[in-house]
Parts: C-alpha cells; sequence; structure tokens
C-alpha cells in the first residue's frame, strides 16, 4: 500500500466525522473529505515532515470548511435535525445507531466556537497540543473552549428531547482500567 | 495548582489515557490521585467522555467513501488544481515558523509576568518602540464590524464604584452606535493619539497584550464628574480586549487590588455573562479589562 493509501486508510472515517460534525450534512462532510485527500496529492509533497500529515489533513479539512462557509450564502445550512429523514434509514435496531446519530446532533448545536475543538476531542485522536494546531488557536483556549464546550454539551445531553442522561455513564470499565494500568 | 485549576486542565486529558505521558497533565494528575473527591470527579469525566467518544466512533461512514476518494483523486491528477487564492494562502501558512511550538509551550506557564513601560522614555517611547519577547499569539485579520458601526457613539460611563463602571462600559461596547475615536492597529499611534488627548494611557500592560496589534481608542467621560478616561481596543487571537483606564480619583478605588490580584479576579460579569471581566488599580489609574471571551482566557492575557 503506498503512503497515499495508507493515509486515505488511517483517517478518511475519522476526517468525516470531523466534517460531519462542522458540516452538519452527510454529504457535505465527504465533499471534505475528498476535497481534503485532492489537495493532499496535490500539495502535500510540500510537507517536509510526514509525521504531521494526520494534524495536516484535520487542519485542511477545517480550513476548506471554513472556506466553503464563507462562500456558500445559496444553500443555508440544515440542521441535522432537519435531514434526519433524509439520511438513509434502517430500522432503529442498534442502540448505537441512535447514539451515534444523537451524538453528531448534539455537536452540531453547540456554539461553532466550540464544535470543533470538541469533537476533535472526542475523536481521540488528537492531543491538545494538535488541537490547537489544527485551529490556529493557543493551547490556552483550546483547553478553555474544551471546558465551555463540555458544558454546554452537558446540558444539552441531561435537558430536552435529546436528553441522554441515563447514558451519561454507559461506559466501558475495562477501558478505563486498562488505562490506568 | 488548586483544585479547580486541575479540573480545567483535566478537561482536556482524553479518556482513552493517551495523554498520561503529558507533562501539561503530570500536576493536575498528582493532586488527582492525593484529593478524593477530585480523583472521583476525574473518574466521572473520564467515564462520561468515553462514553460519548464512543457514540461519535460509532457515526457510520459512507460505505462508498472510500472509493469515492480514489476516484476523485484519480479526476483530478487529469486536470490543474484550481484553488482560490486565500486557499493557496491558507495551505502556505500551515507550515509553523521555527519557535512557534515552544513559544506556545512557553504560553503554557502560568506565572503572570507584567512588562513595566519605562517611565523616563516615555515621551520617546513611541518613536523608539522597542518591544520585550512575545507570548504565542496570532494576530487576528479585523475586528467585529460592529465595533466600526458609524454614527453618534456614546462615551458616557455612568457610576461611581468598580462594578458601576464595568456595567456601564459593557452597555456603551454593545450599543449598536458605539464607534471609536481613533482605528489604528499600531500601539503606538493609539497611545500617541491619547498623549494628544491628554488622556491616560497604560504604564503597565498584561504581558499578553504587549505584541498584539490594536483596534483603536476612545475617549471616555466618567460620573458626574465627567473625568476623562481612556478606552483602549487591542486584537488578540481574533478577539477584542477592551482596556478602560481613568484617573484613580475618578471612581471609589479602594477596594480595587494591584495588577497581582487581577488574574484572580477574571470573572464572568454577573449582569451579562457573556463577557469576562478584571480590574486593578495603581497609585494613580484604575484599569478595567473587558472581553467577549471566558474568564480562564482573560486571566491567561497575564501570563
Amino acid at each position: 500500500m503506498d503512503e497515499f493509501e495508507e493515509l486515505v486508510e488511517h483517517y478518511y472515517q475519522a476526517l468525516y466525522r470531523f466534517g460531519f460534525s462542522l458540516a452538519k450534512n452527510p454529504d457535505r462532510a465527504a465533499d471534505l473529505v475528498q476535497q481534503t485527500f485532492v489537495i493532499w496529492a496535490q500539495k502535500g509533497h510540500q510537507l517536509k515532515d510526514r509525521s504531521k500529515a494526520k494534524t495536516w489533513l484535520f487542519t485542511t479539512l477545517y480550513r476548506e470548511h471554513l472556506g466553503n462557509a464563507r462562500r456558500s450564502q445559496r444553500h443555508p445550512e440544515m440542521e441535522i435535525s432537519e435531514v434526519e429523514h433524509e439520511l438513509p434509514h434502517e430500522e432503529e435496531e442498534s442502540g448505537r445507531k441512535l447514539d451515534a446519530q444523537r451524538a453528531v446532533t448534539l455537536l452540531s448545536e453547540l456554539d461553532e466556537t466550540f464544535r470543533a475543538p470538541l469533537t476533535l476531542f472526542y475523536l481521540q485522536q488528537h492531543s491538545y497540543k494538535e488541537i490547537a494546531e489544527i485551529l490556529d488557536v493557543p493551547i490556552g483556549t483550546v483547553m478553555s473552549r474544551i471546558s465551555r464546550g463540555k458544558e454546554q454539551l452537558r446540558k444539552k445531553m441531561t435537558s430536552g428531547p435529546t436528553s441522554m442522561s441515563t447514558r451519561i455513564v454507559d461506559f466501558k470499565p475495562e477501558t478505563i482500567q486498562k488505562n490506568n494500568g | 495548582m488548586d483544585k479547580e485549576r486541575a479540573k480545567f486542565v483535566l478537561q482536556s486529558f482524553r479518556p482513552d489515557g493517551e495523554d498520561a505521558d503529558e507533562p501539561a497533565f503530570a500536576e493536575a494528575l498528582e493532586l488527582a490521585a492525593k484529593d478524593r473527591e477530585l480523583g472521583e470527579w476525574l473518574a466521572t469525566e473520564r467515564a462520561q467522555d468515553a462514553a460519548f467518544a464512543a457514540m461519535l466512533a460509532d457515526v457510520e461512514i459512507p460505505e462508498d467513501l472510500r472509493e469515492a476518494i480514489f476516484e476523485v483523486l484519480e479526476g483530478a491528477q487529469d486536470r490543474p488544481a484550481e484553488f482560490d487564492a486565500d486557499f493557496v494562502g491558507a495551505l502556505a501558512a500551515l507550515r509553523a515558523p521555527a519557535g512557534l511550538r515552544d513559544q506556545i509551550l512557553g504560553a503554557m506557564e502560568v506565572e503572570q509576568k507584567v512588562i513595566e513601560m519605562p517611565q523616563k522614555h516615555r515621551r520617546g517611547f513611541f518613536k523608539a518602540a522597542v518591544w520585550t519577547t512575545t507570548a504565542a499569539a496570532v494576530v487576528a485579520v479585523m475586528v467585529a464590524v460592529t465595533v466600526f458601526f458609524a454614527g453618534a457613539g456614546g462615551n458616557a460611563i455612568a457610576g461611581t464604584t468598580p462594578r458601576e463602571v464595568e456595567y456601564s462600559a459593557i452597555a456603551m461596547l454593545e450599543s449598536p452606535f458605539f464607534s471609536l475615536d481613533l482605528e489604528n492597529d499600531r500601539q503606538a499611534a493609539i497611545y500617541e493619539w491619547l498623549e494628544g488627548k491628554n488622556l491616560p494611557s497604560p504604564d503597565q500592560l498584561p504581558k499578553g497584550l504587549k505584541e498584539v496589534k490594536g483596534v483603536g481608542c476612545k475617549l471616555l467621560e466618567i460620573g458626574d464628574q465627567k473625568s476623562r478616561a481612556s478606552l483602549i481596543c487591542y486584537r488578540k487571537d481574533g478577539d477584542t480586549i477592551h482596556l478602560v483606564m481613568m484617573e484613580r480619583k475618578a471612581i471609589d478605588a479602594d477596594e480595587m487590588n494591584e495588577i497581582k490580584g487581577a488574574v484572580s479576579g477574571c470573572r464572568d460579569c454577573d449582569k451579562n455573562d457573556e463577557w469576562a471581566v478584571t480590574q486593578w488599580a495603581d497609585a494613580e489609574h484604575t484599569y478595567f479589562l473587558l472581553s467577549k471571551i471566558a474568564p480562564e482566557e482573560l486571566a491567561a492575557i497575564f501570563e
């Protein structure tokens, strides 16, 4: 597998999830991912430190999203909840699918300032330093936005129809124990 | 490090434990290991974070996305890239300048550093502007449009107590008719203008404002006596930071702390929590720092 294929395999899913939380639309998210890799194919050779490829990709996607947001005036963004019926409708056989959609809905309802850093945090692929680099803000700002974003997220999770209070601590104990060594 | 600071830091600690070796979290983790309440808080926080991360990880990826990526690439290779100039510029900016990472890490230090402007050089200061080394602030493009609303902007700040001044200043800044008397991105030019109007300009500045661009300034009148004061606006990381300063005698400043107390004094304005505020006073002047950012971000300006 060449380098490009390897990068696609490693990161396209996380990039899609990041793009989905930003664009609030699965088609636009897919477009963002595709465009990101096109740009990588054409410009990636300029990146001297190949270990920075991951950050480069997420930064590029984020900037592409910002550029689209500035340029696009003709197509107002739809909230996930408004277009959920357009998403591939599958039987709600899986609580995990509902949770996944709900996670994206909740993130899409956050203030834009918090959405990107919080999504990157929960994708768990980036340290706070890398998030600062991707979003081009100081580290202190990233920490503050994660803190305030979580506060907003928790409020949304524990109120209204999107309340997830019963699942807020549905975690995998073995993961925590494993990491605690 | 106190518990509140530890909680703030640990909220950025990834639930999968990837950050376990990060020095920035070491002190907070150590405190959590010793303090039961903090330890329990951390366990709950990580559990909640892990649950949400698991939800996000279950977001389904379109089945054909991977193939679509390769198809688009094949198509793109057949034609020259078409990017607008803005995006090309953005890509070119992706490469961080040498030393930026170290500067960012240096900005994590919690020590408050205040730069004294040399009194004896004050008159010649703006001509020989030698600035000290910088923090890791990235200067944004231009301030929000509302700051430059044309029209009759008021300059009256009501009140005789610090809180009253704070509320009144925020109300003025939020007015759609607010405007600056001078718009200039050079701090030296702003201070020169203030000096020409016999208006106060800062002898001390929080370190994080030393090297940032200015936005402008405005003459203010405080209270019934209409004491003359200055509003100076700075641009830092895309946010506008407002400094209101006046002669100490203009208001009742007996309860105001020195600048060292301004860090811990950073808080949400209790009448408008979109604004973070802090204040301090020296022998001659009182200062109010206000911005629509989080109190933690305001405190970071002093570091």
